[in-house]
């Protein structure tokens, strides 16, 4: 007779080499890694893969979140749907699948998106796993799990408050492992600097002197679509898509310009980023077995990033070093330096486009006082503000809050005005 | 352009990755898998995903309940059940484009009895197999030229090994781009083209939109006229011609600053690529009856750098894009398309050429492969893979060579050692060191003779297979963790596509995952 779990008793119950001196394997771990609650980001490329990795290290108890539907064309990689899931919750169907496979395993899954719950839902958990495809989502989460931090009266860190992160990212045949432990080390906002904001083309080479096939298709999804509809361009609606892959074609035959494809409009007009079941499996089963490492603590943990290249099959792991003045994790309040001449648009555009702010849409308050509100009815109450000089806004020193949707906590702001 | 069909919305997301030609391969391959355990059903996973034609699965075992926790593909009402059978089913779920077939029969067996089976594959996988059943079955793929990849798994440690006789490469879907706008040896074509651009007569607009390539032919052309026909060598010279570049400026224009940037292009001297000195230097450039395209091209292209190029290469014919209007961009394009077709034409001549003289179909290598070749010329690429005869005869093999590897802490390929100590294990005693708990302790001792029996046997010194190592795969003993089989499933598939679609660069030789630590190592045996 063969046991279910024979091969993690192995690494749990044995001491030895490849695990940290003083561990001496017991049944401890396993119960711990039984009766660990696992919260998995996402039930896409990734999240389908560690939801899979999890339920077979031995975890039981697995919470999921996802705000998406299945498409057909998350089926080469998504295994965990069928064509008959089309237009189903990913969470709900993910967890489905699994709970039927592996027995003893609870998958609880939640259709929503990762902003509808608060600390007390985050701070449930040992450890969170996240499988995102975008970057808003990862410093959200990475600032909730920071802010559950607790510290003591010396401002040392609590651990028992701590919640590891462990992100994965994948790209065609790249991908990478990350591992956060939130106010010990370097956290996901440290490392923003990985992530430059994408450089589009510029508008008058579009306009006027398009070269290549992808100037005419840019010209075709902004400037044509605008002038002659209403509504937003979707590029999972076939007409759209068919659309701007005729104004496309038509300016670049006028160009002489070569290579405007249907699939080459759609990928610039959903911004699509290739995938494959591979990568996914490699960047989810390195996530995971950091995860079962950390619980059972049978042996060392990545310290703390891994890259891969598949092209020719290569991995980096290093260390990320924390940044002292990381807008998360370090107490410092970040010194905004700016002209007081500049208009608050200014001031707004420039914490959009800032490498480490990359804001979507900020409100701004100071003092008490609302100075921009990005939405809502106070919008309009704030919009004559916009054009004002900074100057008639704030004094020199002062600070601001800035409140955006890609963080859970405001931001604080000190506005320095240059000479 | 109709509504795109049911295979192409499925496919699209890969389709960006390797193209519809790289996905008519991966449709037509079937490959073997040998053992539906952990690592071998992720494996097959994620190939029938991308879409395999057909795939057969070799298995022998039933379902116990110790794969109900390390595999995906079984459940625990199917306890009992062939694995072969339960797997394949579950397998199928993924892919109806895909065909299962499925043999329940011990792998190592069928090996022993019927090794013609495995002529019928495009590739073998073999998953946790014994080192005597890989052995021989190495033999009947190298017979065959069948490709074969041999994976391993222990513990936190799993092990890759592709043996293939050659593998040649045309699209390695480089990132970096490797120019070839030969400003340091331009073609009549472009010169004339260039020459026949008067800067001084072009109003601001036009002129600053005249492609830096452009301006730097043209400056070079006169600079040579002014230097006996030689490019700036000295530093000051360079400084001079920037010099120039700097004061032909009417404003701030963006093609002077791309033209001053790139200056280094026109004056560096023109080299054959390291890639294609490689493919001259080789053995197969001699080309025989049974030469491959590949090499066909190859020596038609040695061919026509010693006489049509003078020395340079067929023109690679693409241009990145730079500050330019529509119509001065596009006519320079088209300049280095039309060289490099003519050129391209030249090369298909001289392979029509080899084919009659080896009475072979002259249109055998047809114009558009040629073509391809050529466009694709600053990274076309070849590797051989040693058989595993060779890899394991101590007269013929490399692992000598890697011994101060093996002794370096700071990288993995001493695990590589310690597979082949556990495989020797298994073939003395029947089982693996550490599968029962009772034999931890004495399984090491036992691990620890046939460490030795290995350095003897390759002349290593016996104290590089520390007692770390040793005892911790005993430890491990030849656990499946599923992160581990998932892990090295999702390396494997992407190698065996690389190898099936032919396009960018697989793995060569040996590779080892380190879940310890997270690190990875590839080095040659």
């Amino acid at each position: 007779m063969t046991d279910r779990w024979e091969d993690i008793d192995k690494l749990i119950l044995r001491a030895g080499p490849f695990a940290f001196e003083d561990y001496e394997g017991s049944e401890d771990f396993k119960n711990i890694l039984h009766k660990a609650k696992i919260l998995v980001i996402g039930a896409g490329g990734l999240g389908c893969e560690i939801l899979k990795d999890l339920a077979l290290s031995g975890f039981k108890d697995i919470h999921v979140i996802d705000l998406d539907t299945i498409d057909i064309s998350n089926l080469n990689r998504q295994f965990l749907f069928t064509k008959k899931d089309v237009d189903k919750p990913k969470a709900t169907t993910a967890a489905n699948f699994i709970m039927d496979r592996v027995e003893g395993c609870k998958v609880t899954p939640h259709y929503c998106p990762i902003q509808d719950f608060d600390e007390s839902f985050y701070s449930q958990f040992k450890i969170v796993i996240s499988g995102l495809d975008n970057i808003e989502a990862r410093r959200w989460l990475n600032a909730m799990l920071f802010s559950l931090l607790e510290f003591d009266t010396d401002g040392n860190p609590d651990m028992s408050t701590m919640i590891p992160l462990i992100d994965g990212g994948s790209e065609g045949f790249k991908g990478q492992v990350r591992v956060i432990f939130p106010g010990f080390g370097s956290c996901f906002e440290c490392q923003m600097d990985a992530f430059p904001p994408q450089q589009k083309f510029p508008i008058c080479t579009i306009r006027n002197t398009p070269r290549n096939a992808d100037h005419c298709i840019e010209y075709a999804s902004t400037v044509i679509w605008q002038e002659s509809h209403e509504e937003k361009l979707d590029g999972d609606v076939h007409e759209h898509v068919q659309f701007v892959y005729e104004k496309a074609l038509e300016r670049a035959k006028s160009f002489n310009i070569e290579g405007v494809t249907y699939q080459r409009s759609q990928k610039i007009i959903k911004n699509i980023i290739p995938a494959v079941a591979s990568t996914n499996a490699i960047i989810s089963a390195a996530c995971v077995n950091e995860c079962f490492k950390l619980v059972t603590q049978c042996s060392f943990y990545l310290d703390n990033y891994m890259m891969y290249v598949g092209n020719n099959l290569y991995t980096y792991t290093f260390k990320y070093e924390r940044k002292t003045d990381c807008l998360v994790c370090s107490s410092k309040t970040l010194k905004w330096k700016i002209d007081k001449t500049k208009k608050l648009e200014e001031l707004i555009e420039q914490l959009k486009t800032d490498e480490k702010l990359q804001l979507k849409g900020p409100s701004i308050r100071s003092e008490g006082k609302s100075i921009f509100f990005n939405k809502g009815p106070l919008r309009t109450k704030t919009e004559k503000n916009l054009t004002k000089q900074l100057h008639e806004l704030f004094q020199d020193g002062q600070t601001m809050t800035v409140m955006d949707r890609s963080m859970p906590n405001a931001l604080v702001l000190e506005i320095v005005f240059d000479k | 352009m109709s509504k795109p069909t049911e295979k192409e919305q499925l496919y699209s997301r890969q389709l960006y990755l390797w193209d519809q030609s790289g996905q008519n391969k991966i449709e037509s391959s079937h490959v073997c898998l040998l053992n539906a355990n952990s690592v071998g059903t992720e494996i097959l996973k994620n190939l029938v995903l991308p879409g395999l034609a057909k795939y057969t699965l070799v298995d022998g075992k039933k379902v116990t309940k110790r794969d109900t926790g390390n595999n995906f593909y079984v459940k625990t009402s199917d306890i009992g059940k062939s694995r072969a059978k339960v797997t394949s089913n579950y397998l199928q779920i993924h892919n109806k484009f895909v065909q299962g077939n499925f043999l329940e029969k011990e792998s190592a067996e069928l090996i022993e009895e019927n090794i013609e089976f495995f002529e019928q594959f495009d590739m073998i996988i073999a998953s946790r197999l014994p080192e005597d059943a890989v052995l021989k079955l190495s033999k009947k793929c190298w017979e065959k030229d069948i490709p074969l990849v041999i994976v391993r798994t222990n513990g936190l440690i799993g092990y890759l090994r592709i043996m293939k006789k050659e593998h040649c490469v045309i699209d390695r879907k480089e990132e970096e781009v490797h120019e070839d706008l030969r400003m340091n040896a331009p073609f009549e074509e472009l010169i004339e083209h260039c020459n026949s651009i008067k800067m001084e007569e072009l109003d601001d607009d036009l002129y600053g939109h005249v492609p830096y390539l452009v301006i730097l032919v043209k400056l070079m052309e006169q600079w040579k006229k002014d230097h006996e026909g030689k490019p700036p060598k000295t530093r000051e010279e360079k400084k001079k011609f920037k010099d120039i570049i700097y004061n032909m400026r009417r404003s701030d224009e963006a093609n002077f600053s791309e033209a001053y940037l790139n200056a280094w292009k026109a004056w560096n001297s023109y080299m054959i690529p390291d890639n294609i000195d490689e493919i001259f230097d080789d053995k197969n450039i001699e080309v025989t009856k049974e030469s491959t395209p590949f090499w066909l091209v190859g020596a038609a292209l040695k061919d026509f750098v010693a006489n049509e190029g003078k020395g340079t290469l067929p023109v690679v014919g693409t241009i990145p894009d730079m500050t330019a209007d529509t119509k001065s961009f596009i006519t320079l394009q088209k300049i280095y398309q039309k060289k490099a077709e003519k050129d391209a034409i030249c090369i298909h001549e001289k392979v029509k050429k080899m084919l009659e003289k080896f009475d072979r179909n002259p249109e055998e290598v047809p114009l558009k492969y040629v073509k391809f070749y050529c466009k694709n010329m600053m990274q076309v690429w070849f590797t051989r893979y040693p058989n595993i005869e060779q890899e394991f005869d101590p007269k013929t093999s490399k692992i000598k060579s890697l011994e101060s590897e093996f002794a370096n802490e700071s990288n993995n390929h001493i695990f590589y050692l310690v597979f082949r100590a556990v495989e020797a294990f298994n073939k003395e005693h029947g089982y693996y060191p550490g599968e029962s708990n009772e034999k931890v302790e004495s399984d090491y001792l036992l691990l620890k003779k046939e460490a030795v029996k290995i350095c003897e046997l390759y002349k290593l010194n016996p104290e590089i297979m520390t007692d770390k190592y040793l005892k911790g795969f005993c430890r491990f003993g030849h656990s499946e963790l599923h992160n581990v089989s998932a892990f090295m499933g999702g390396i494997t598939a992407q190698e065996v596509i690389k190898l099936i679609t032919e396009q960018r660069q697989p793995m060569s030789n040996t590779f080892i995952y380190n879940g310890v630590n997270a690190t990875t190592t590839t080095f040659k045996i």
